[in-house]
């Protein structure tokens, strides 16, 4: 009892008691979540402002008579008239390991139940992005755990990889994939005691979604034991468009903390279509003009400035990195749509999925003609480097002769070699969600195709027979691949043991 | 778009001729203008009042400050917070003395936008504030 008091006691008398000067206006409209204030004459842009009933805003818009501002809660305790009062604060949001396994809203306020956050730094949603000096350029691989992105889209820390594709064709699950991988890896990592081993830990944000995919996502991630890495930022297709709008940019600040602490960390914004749907809104109630699809002008920049801060940086800034996974919903496999086109341009490659693919039961549904990754192998470890060369190149050769082939009744052999590799590969690289495989076992299953093992199984037992190859790795013959987890490496003699314990499971599974 | 520009510019130009030589808003002025608008009334008679109405509102504090205090100031008073503040600010001020119990005791002063407070209505909320 006598505690409390005391606490109490000293809270005031760490009380200021000094005159304050504060910078006051007056709501004079107040519609659709954005108020206009006539008066603060001192407020900066992205300010923010403070409303009675500790309702806060944020200032986007400074006219001449009057301040436009984004109301970030309940607007209905607000009415005209009402006084508003600058903070001198820009937004910040809590960051730090306390925000691990937790899931926040827009202003990196909990909302899962779990008490306050334990953190102490606050870290400001807008930021400038790393300059060039600081940076260095991408060379360390992140693994996704699925093999037809690690193989041919390998993406780097650092890197800015955008998922794209129309509704229902898996986008989501991917970006959880590589989620999902990076805890199994900080595990597996953890574990060996190795001093140099750098976990990655995750953010997801959920900008515009159903409150149910949301709570899918979270359970999913609970149950595969990755939720301990992973912060979630939502902000549903409930919330208002201000929440929307400023949820990317607050996982940002939340990623960049891991980022200049010398960590790497890996940032998902499902989605930026909504994102921008969102400051469509909120830029259109605030009247400014409006340009292509009704977007305002700096829809560009609304993502350029978000994306850029995404960097690897070099050892002098602490070595660390962000990692970013932007997802866009096409409609009807348009790629070269408005915002597509924007975040296209502006990310270093694209993941395309594909709904014929989906739909045809390849999943994932990754186009190999349409996605590419920009830093390219710089970004695999050698031994797989080794195997994935050509794999790209065989899979686009057979999808074009395959188109071909519907109208021709006799073919070369050589063109039925590669249609047969072809559809092997595409059997090999259809996985299941939320299932990624350790690096060394895809490479271990690179090598037995690209060595032949596999073209006396018949194509419709592929899949059954790299599931089956997997299993047996992971289980019995674990040598070679624990010694291409160690060194990533495929030297002579690991592949002598690789091929030996090929060799044994093929008896088994005949 | 264009009538709201012009109506603003119009109402701009009613308020400058309310005003007295020393910048001050003068009550027969306005209401001198008022009563022209009526006898003769413009096409845009209700959106230009609205105009004058707030350009007028927005001017206001820019040569009026407010204070705000728990029991009634005598003119002593008035006249020292008037000559600070036109010290400081380099205009020429007049107070708007009102009362205001909440306060419970200090005092509340609004010069243009800024408010400068000392009361104990301030440090309980800021109290507040820190306790939740």
């Amino acid at each position: 009892m006598s505690s409390i008091t005391e606490l109490i006691r000293k809270e005031i008398e760490s009380l200021s008691t000094d005159p304050t000067k504060t910078n006051v206006g007056t709501i004079t409209a107040l519609a659709d979540g954005v108020a206009k204030v006539e008066g603060l004459s001192k407020v900066m842009f992205n300010e923010m402002v403070e409303f009675p009933n500790d309702v806060l805003g944020i200032a986007l818009n400074l006219e001449e008579d009057t301040v436009g501002c984004v109301i970030l809660g309940d607007t209905s305790a607000l009415k005209e008239g009402d006084e508003a009062k600058t903070t001198g604060k820009l937004l910040s949001v809590p960051v730090g390991m306390g925000l691990l396994g937790r899931v926040v809203d827009a202003v990196g306020r909990p909302i899962d139940g779990k008490g306050q956050i334990n953190s102490d730094q606050e870290y400001p949603v807008e930021r400038i992005a790393p300059g060039i000096i600081p940076r260095k350029s991408v060379d360390q691989p992140l693994q996704t755990g699925i093999m037809a992105v690690d193989s041919m889209i390998p993406i780097g820390r650092g890197q800015r990889e955008l998922i794209i594709g129309d509704r229902s064709t898996g986008k989501t699950t991917i970006a959880i994939d590589t989620i999902i991988n990076q805890a199994k890896i900080n595990k597996q990592g953890e574990e060996s005691g190795d001093p140099d081993f750098r976990p990655v830990y995750c953010i997801y944000v959920a900008v515009g979604q159903k409150n149910s995919n949301v709570a899918r996502t979270i359970k999913v991630l609970e149950e595969t034991g990755a939720i301990d890495y992973v912060t979630i930022v939502s902000a549903p297709a409930a919330d208002n468009p201000a929440n929307q709008y400023l949820a990317p940019y607050s996982g940002c600040a939340i990623g960049e903390w891991f980022m200049e602490n010398g960590k790497d960390a890996l940032i998902v914004y499902d989605d930026l279509s909504k994102h921008a749907v969102a400051y469509r809104q909120i830029s259109l109630i605030l009247k400014r003009p409006s340009g292509r699809e009704a977007y305002p002008g700096d829809v560009f920049y609304l993502h350029s400035r978000l994306l850029e801060r995404s960097a690897r940086l070099n050892e002098d800034n602490g070595n660390g990195s962000l990692t970013a996974l932007p997802i866009i919903e096409t409609q009807m496999g348009d790629v070269a749509g408005y915002i597509p086109t924007n975040v296209i341009s502006i990310t270093d490659g694209q993941i395309f999925l594909e709904t014929d693919l989906f739909n045809k039961g390849i999943r994932p549904a990754v186009s190999v003609g349409l996605s590419v990754s920009r830093v390219g192998s710089a970004a695999q470890i050698k031994a797989y480097k080794k195997v994935a060369g050509k794999v790209k190149l065989e899979l686009a050769q057979f999808r074009e002769l395959a188109a071909f082939s519907q109208f021709e009744s006799d073919l070369d052999s050589a063109t039925k070699a590669r249609l047969d590799r072809g559809a092997r590969i595409v059997e090999m690289f259809k996985q299941a969600a939320y299932n990624p495989v350790p690096v060394e076992v895809q490479t271990a299953v690179m090598w037995a195709m690209q060595n032949d093992f596999f073209d006396t199984i018949p194509v419709a037992q592929i899949a059954e027979a790299v599931n089956s190859l997997k299993e047996y790795l992971s289980t019995q013959g674990t040598e070679p691949c624990a010694e291409i987890y160690k060194s990533g490496k495929l030297e002579e003699d690991t592949e002598q043991k690789l091929k030996s314990a090929i060799e044994d499971w093929k008896r088994t599974f005949a | 778009m264009a009538t709201t520009t012009k109506t603003k510019k119009i109402a701009k130009k009613l308020l400058a001729l309310s005003l007295d030589e020393e910048g001050r808003v003068e009550e027969t002025k306005v209401r001198s203008i008022l009563e022209s608008l009526r006898n003769d009334p413009p096409s845009n008679y209700r959106s230009l009042l609205q105009e004058y109405q707030s350009e007028t509102r927005r001017y206001l504090p820019t040569v009026q400050c407010g204070l705000e205090v728990p029991q009634g100031v005598d003119d002593q008073v008035n006249q020292t917070i008037s000559g600070k503040v036109n010290a400081s600010q380099g205009n020429n001020f007049s107070i708007d003395s009102s009362q205001n119990p909440r306060l419970i005791a200090g005092y509340k002063l609004r010069v243009g936008d800024d408010v400068y407070e000392d009361s104990i209505d301030q440090r309980l909320e800021n109290l507040r504030k820190s306790l939740s």
